[in-house]
This record gives structure tokens, sequence and C-alpha cells, in this order.
């Protein structure tokens, strides 16, 4: 396999747990985009210099860090996050097949406020949780890919469950 | 099974309603929090609370990488005549890129080698025709002819040479030959 298909093989297997994984991270996905073309052209870079079958974890390892990167750097200039995720919405609204619009309001509203009790969650527990349970990966891996101990990793899913139903809660008495 | 301080939600308890909500609890522990869950309404509405946000959670659409992205980092790197990607490439990287997609390929694959062997062996046997048949049952009968007739000729050498000629005459005039020396020496 030349270097060309290589890229293109990983670029269509890992683009959207890049992607997915910088937009809960940062939070809005103008600074998603950014970072995702980032690790895109430093996979390019590093092609021949990573094992192919190691590839998800350093893909992920990269994203990771500059995640962290942009994050520093934005810490004291002015958020760009919008919180209102117009074009999930509209994901959700034209997939989900429930008649009742009530319902599928419902549901729609539902789905934000986890997108967003997700985002308000700390940086460590975050990353773990989407990584975890957005994007299937294992704690091994997820281990590797933060370079946290195996016991770090199921601590900080569970902290993160815990907060996430805690922002919910928080949610439903604002409601 | 009794759960220690009759199911009280400490924080052990809760990790457990908390795994067992997101599917993700051994089968002792799934138990332990169903047992409680039946005893205890307030298990109960957290362990429904608890897989209320992990549904939601595990229904959230991952978030799609936009085309312009790949496209223009593509772009910087990939010659033009290379960019647009082949079907085979297309196929490989659908199988490849979705562990499940490329277990049940496999799986598929097996199944179909499988049952062809089956049918193929099932379809051998049934093929033969009555007239193969009957030409096998001849077949069968004169090779069994020719062993009767080896097995007769084996009978008539042992009974008719060998015992006679080669045993029982050398023995009989082994024992003549031992009489004439005792007559003599009377």
């Amino acid at each position: 396999m030349n270097n060309t298909a290589k890229y293109k093989f990983l670029i269509q297997q890992h683009k959207t747990m890049i992607y997915n994984y910088s937009f809960y991270m940062l939070k809005n996905k103008m600074d998603a985009d950014d970072v995702a073309q980032e690790v895109l052209i430093r996979i390019w870079q590093n092609l021949g210099k990573f094992n192919m079958l190691a590839a998800k974890a350093w893909i992920m390892r990269v994203t990771h860090n500059l995640c962290l990167d942009y994050l520093r750097k934005k810490k004291n200039e002015l958020s760009r996050s919008y919180f209102i995720d117009e074009e999930a919405e509209e994901f959700i609204s034209d997939n989900v097949e429930i008649n009742n619009p009530a319902i599928k309001t419902h549901v729609v509203m539902l789905t934000s406020k986890v997108k967003e009790a997700i985002k308000e969650l700390p940086e460590n527990l975050r990353s773990v949780f989407v990584m975890y349970q957005m994007q299937g990966m294992k704690y091994k891996e997820i281990s590797k890919t933060l370079d946290l101990p195996l016991g770090t990793v199921k601590v900080n899913l569970l902290r993160a469950r815990k907060k996430l139903q805690e922002g919910l809660r928080h949610y439903e008495t604002q409601e | 099974m009794k759960h220690k301080n009759n199911y009280i939600v400490d924080a052990e308890m809760l990790n457990k309603i908390i795994s067992a909500a997101y599917d993700d609890a051994s089968l002792k522990e799934r138990y332990i929090v169903y047992k409680a869950s039946k005893k205890r309404a307030e298990i109960k509405a957290l362990l429904e609370e608890y897989r209320s946000t992990a549904r939601s959670v595990n229904a959230l659409p991952l978030e799609e990488c936009p085309n312009e992205i790949t496209d223009s980092a593509s772009n910087k790197f990939i010659p033009k005549e290379k960019r647009n990607a082949s079907f085979l490439f297309d196929v490989y990287s659908t199988f490849f890129s979705r562990p499940l997609l490329s277990a049940v390929a496999a799986t598929m694959i097996i199944i179909a080698m499988l049952t062809s062997i089956l049918f193929y062996e099932r379809n051998h046997q049934t093929t033969y025709s009555m007239e193969e048949i009957e030409r096998a049952n001849d077949q069968v009968k004169y090779a069994l002819t020719i062993v009767k007739d080896a097995f007769n000729k084996s009978n008539n050498i042992l009974t008719e040479d060998i015992l006679t000629n080669k045993i029982a005459k050398p023995i009989g005039e082994g024992i003549k030959y031992v009489n004439t020396l005792l007559m003599e020496e009377n």
C-alpha cells in the first residue's frame, strides 16, 4: 500500500472519530474544524512513523493533544461556542421517526440537553466519556491513548457518568 | 442472595447501578441491582434515571466530519489524478473501517462455504441413476465372485496339497521311519 492509499484508508476509517472527539472537547464546530484539519495534516506528515495496526491510538492521541493545546490557547480568548446546535437539531428532527410533534420536540430537546451536559463535563472526564461512551473505545485503548492507568480511566468514566446525571438534573430543575 | 444493609444506596451500590444502567456491569452486579431495585423503589428510580440518560447518550449521532475538511487536506498532499477513490478502494475501506461489517462478511463467507460443501455432498449422493446403481451392484457381485474363487482355490490347496502332501505325508513317513528303527532294535 503506497502513502496515498494508506492516507486515504486512515482518513476514511478515523475522520468521524477525530471530528466527533474534537467537537465535544472544544465545544464548537469551528474549532473542531481547525483541529480536525491539523490532525489530517499530522497524519500525512507522519505516515511512515507509526504502525498501521496502532494507528487508531496514535491518531486519537494526536487529536487529544491538539485539543488540549487549543483549549489552553483559547482559555483567555472569547469563546466562539454557540449553545444551540442547529445542525444537530435538524439532523435529529429529520431522522427521528416519531409522528407526534410534541414527542419529537421533546426528543430533540433532550438530545440537545444531553449534548450540552456532555460539553459541560470537566475536560479529563469528558475525554474518557466521549472515547468510551460515544466512540466505543475499550478501556485499554483509552488508557494507551491518554497515557493514563487503567484504573484512572474507569474511575473517570464513572465520575463522568455521575456528573452528567447531575448536569441533566440541573437542567430539569431549571425547566 | 442478600445484599448488606438491606440494599442501602451507598457509593458501592450507586456504582453498580450506574454500570448496570450503562450495560457494562458484570452478571453478578446486574443480579444485585435487579434484586435491590425490586426491594427498594429508590434504587429502581435511580436505575431508571441513569438508564434513560444512557439511552439518550447511546442515541446521540456522531458528529460527521465535513467533506470540505478532508477534501482540503487531500488537495494539499495527494496528486489530482489519485484523489478520486476507486470503487474497489471504497469497498475495501468500507469493510475494513467497520469491524462488525468485516465479521459479518467473514461469517457469511464461512456459511456459504459450509453450505456449498454440504449441498454438494448431498447432491452428489442423489445424482446416481438406477442404471448406475445396478451397474455398481453387478460390479460388487463380480468382485465378490472373484474373492470367493480365490478363497475356494486357497481352501483346495490347503486341504489337498498342503495338509495331505506337505504335512500329513512327511509326518506319516517320519512315523514309519521311527517304527522301522524300533523294530530293528527289538
